[in-house]
């Protein structure tokens, strides 16, 4: 590898889809692990696809199975608000979770049939806030007013966003970023806005933005150019590459951090 | 060092600017939009990010001419065009709801160091078809001054746009978002027209693309074009500077052939 910035991939879904297979391109663990290579991406955060079109908890041992050898991907396990069976407790599957090395979680509520917003998954969100393990989930499967709840309620849970589109200087992103600390944006190659991390910079700091590639459907070399070429200072671009993720990592499953 | 490490890629993963050989976004905009509202929309941000990345010439029109106000729109290339004569191309935009005033309005232009056409039309927009006879002076124009012509398509307009191809020999028709649908039929145009050129710039970056045409056999009629500002050029320029294609072809992609497509003699 030359010398460059370990970049870590927070968004990399592996797992063929069972839908025109043939028409989509590859998303095996060795096709990632290759893409890294080619893109000098150290790390990855991996969800499996599994566990939205087959089910969740299947889908999170299908994963845990295919990165067991390769410490360099991340699993990301998917939770819905009732927990795995049979006990159907949230706090028992996030400590199962967390027993199992995972310290990160994803949610895709329309998939899994229930409502993201507090009255249906405050608990889930409790036990993540309380654990400080970010909970990840798509850009366009929560509203802007659900999101804005959900961080009013749990102002300490830490709530990425995936799959950031163009948004350009939005009127409802900007608000939701200056209300909510704890509300993260992970980029990808989707987030093509001219001097949008710079404007994101300027108004909001260094801290809250992470990296993506897009992987399988997108030229992660977009996602690094993006990033590479934003103008943004060294030391912030340091920050998005991998150092605000991994701060985020080091500090889950420390209990405690309620207020 | 992976093998596929090429000094595109080096230099990028340095955030060092692409300075070796030519670059020529021939797909960009100026001035405000109301759903993508980028955060800056100067033409002094667009410059600087030019810099950054390496663009030497970017090819613009503005936005306000998608809902009707072509002059305005001029009017915006044109002072960017007094400030950066050496940077920025300027596409003309017709008017066509008042199709009398197209030409009064492109000579004016013209004067101005306008070297291309927009046409604004077809799918999501709301204009007529490239077959409106409105249009009609326009394309008329670029042939009697030796104009290219880029064209917004998604596919659909292809069906409009191959007698006009035909019709206008001499004027090079940039199809931008190539490959956003119909891939088949962009490939087929570009072969059998040599006067079309493919532009390729795609908010979802899909994975593979660029490769996909160079493997159809058009490396030499594709122009990389990012259309900031309603995107960035630095994801846009990505997609082919990590393309798993030759250095060589990256540099048609990136610059060569543009030099042709928009009559560039002394890029």
């Amino acid at each position: 590898m030359m010398d460059t910035f370990p970049f870590v991939a927070c968004d990399p879904l592996i797992g063929q889809t069972r839908m025109n297979p043939e028409d989509q391109p590859p998303s095996q663990v060795e096709d990632l692990l290759s893409e890294m290579r080619r893109l000098h991406i150290t790390k990855a955060i991996v969800r499996h696809r599994a566990c939205v079109e087959s089910a969740p908890y299947f889908g999170n041992q299908v994963l845990m199975d295919e990165v067991k050898d390769h410490p360099e991907l991340i699993p990301c396990w998917i939770l819905t608000p009732d927990g795995d069976a049979p006990e159907f407790n949230i706090k028992k599957t996030v400590s199962q979770m967390l027993k199992a090395g995972v310290k990160i979680a994803w949610i895709s509520p329309e998939e899994h049939i229930y409502s993201p917003k507090v009255w249906c998954s405050g608990n889930m969100y409790a036990v993540l806030q309380e654990y400080r393990i970010p909970l990840m989930v798509d850009y366009n499967r929560l509203h802007a007013d659900d999101i804005h709840h959900v961080c009013s309620a749990f102002p300490r849970l830490r709530l990425i966003l995936l799959n950031i589109p163009r948004v350009g200087r939005n009127r409802m992103l900007y608000p939701l970023l200056e209300k909510h600390d704890h509300l993260y944006l992970c980029f990808n190659p989707l987030f093509s806005v001219h001097d949008g991390y710079l404007d994101l910079y300027r108004n909001f700091g260094s801290k809250r933005w992470l990296f993506g590639i897009g992987y399988p459907q997108a030229e992660g070399g977009a996602g690094i150019a993006g990033l590479m070429y934003s103008g943004l200072p060294e030391d912030t671009i340091r920050a998005v590459a991998y150092e605000n993720i991994e701060r985020l990592l080091n500090k889950a499953g420390q209990r405690g951090d309620t207020k | 060092m992976s093998d596929k490490t090429d000094r595109f890629i080096k230099k990028c993963l340095k955030g060092k600017p692409i300075d070796f050989c030519l670059v020529v976004d021939a797909h960009g905009h100026l001035g405000p939009d109301a759903h993508f509202t980028p955060p800056d929309t100067s033409v002094e941000s667009v410059v600087a990010a030019m810099d950054r990345i390496g663009i030497d010439i970017h090819c613009v029109s503005a936005n306000p001419g998608i809902y009707g106000y072509a002059y305005r729109a001029n009017a915006i290339v044109e002072e960017a065009i007094r400030a950066y004569p050496d940077r920025i191309f300027g596409y003309m935009l017709p008017d066509d709801n008042v199709p009398d005033r197209i030409i009064p309005e492109f000579e004016k232009c013209l004067r101005a160091g306008f070297r291309g056409i927009k046409i604004w039309a077809g799918t999501g927009l709301p204009t007529r078809r490239y077959n409106h006879p409105h249009y009609k002076p326009a394309f008329e124009f670029a042939a009697a001054n030796h104009l290219p012509v880029l064209t917004h398509t998604w596919g659909e307009e292809l069906d409009d746009l191959e007698p006009i191809i035909r019709q206008f020999p001499s004027v090079n028709l940039i199809l931008a978002h190539a490959g956003s649908n119909q891939f088949d039929k962009y490939v087929r145009f570009a072969k059998e027209y040599p006067n079309v050129y493919l532009e390729t710039c795609f908010s979802l970056s899909p994975r593979g693309m660029i490769e996909k045409f160079v493997r159809a056999g058009v490396v030499d009629k594709i122009v990389w074009g990012s259309d900031a500002i309603f995107m960035g050029a630095a994801q846009q320029i990505g997609r082919v500077l990590f393309a798993d294609i030759s250095p060589e072809d990256k540099e048609k992609i990136l610059g060569l052939n543009a030099r042709k497509a928009l009559n560039l003699a002394s890029a």
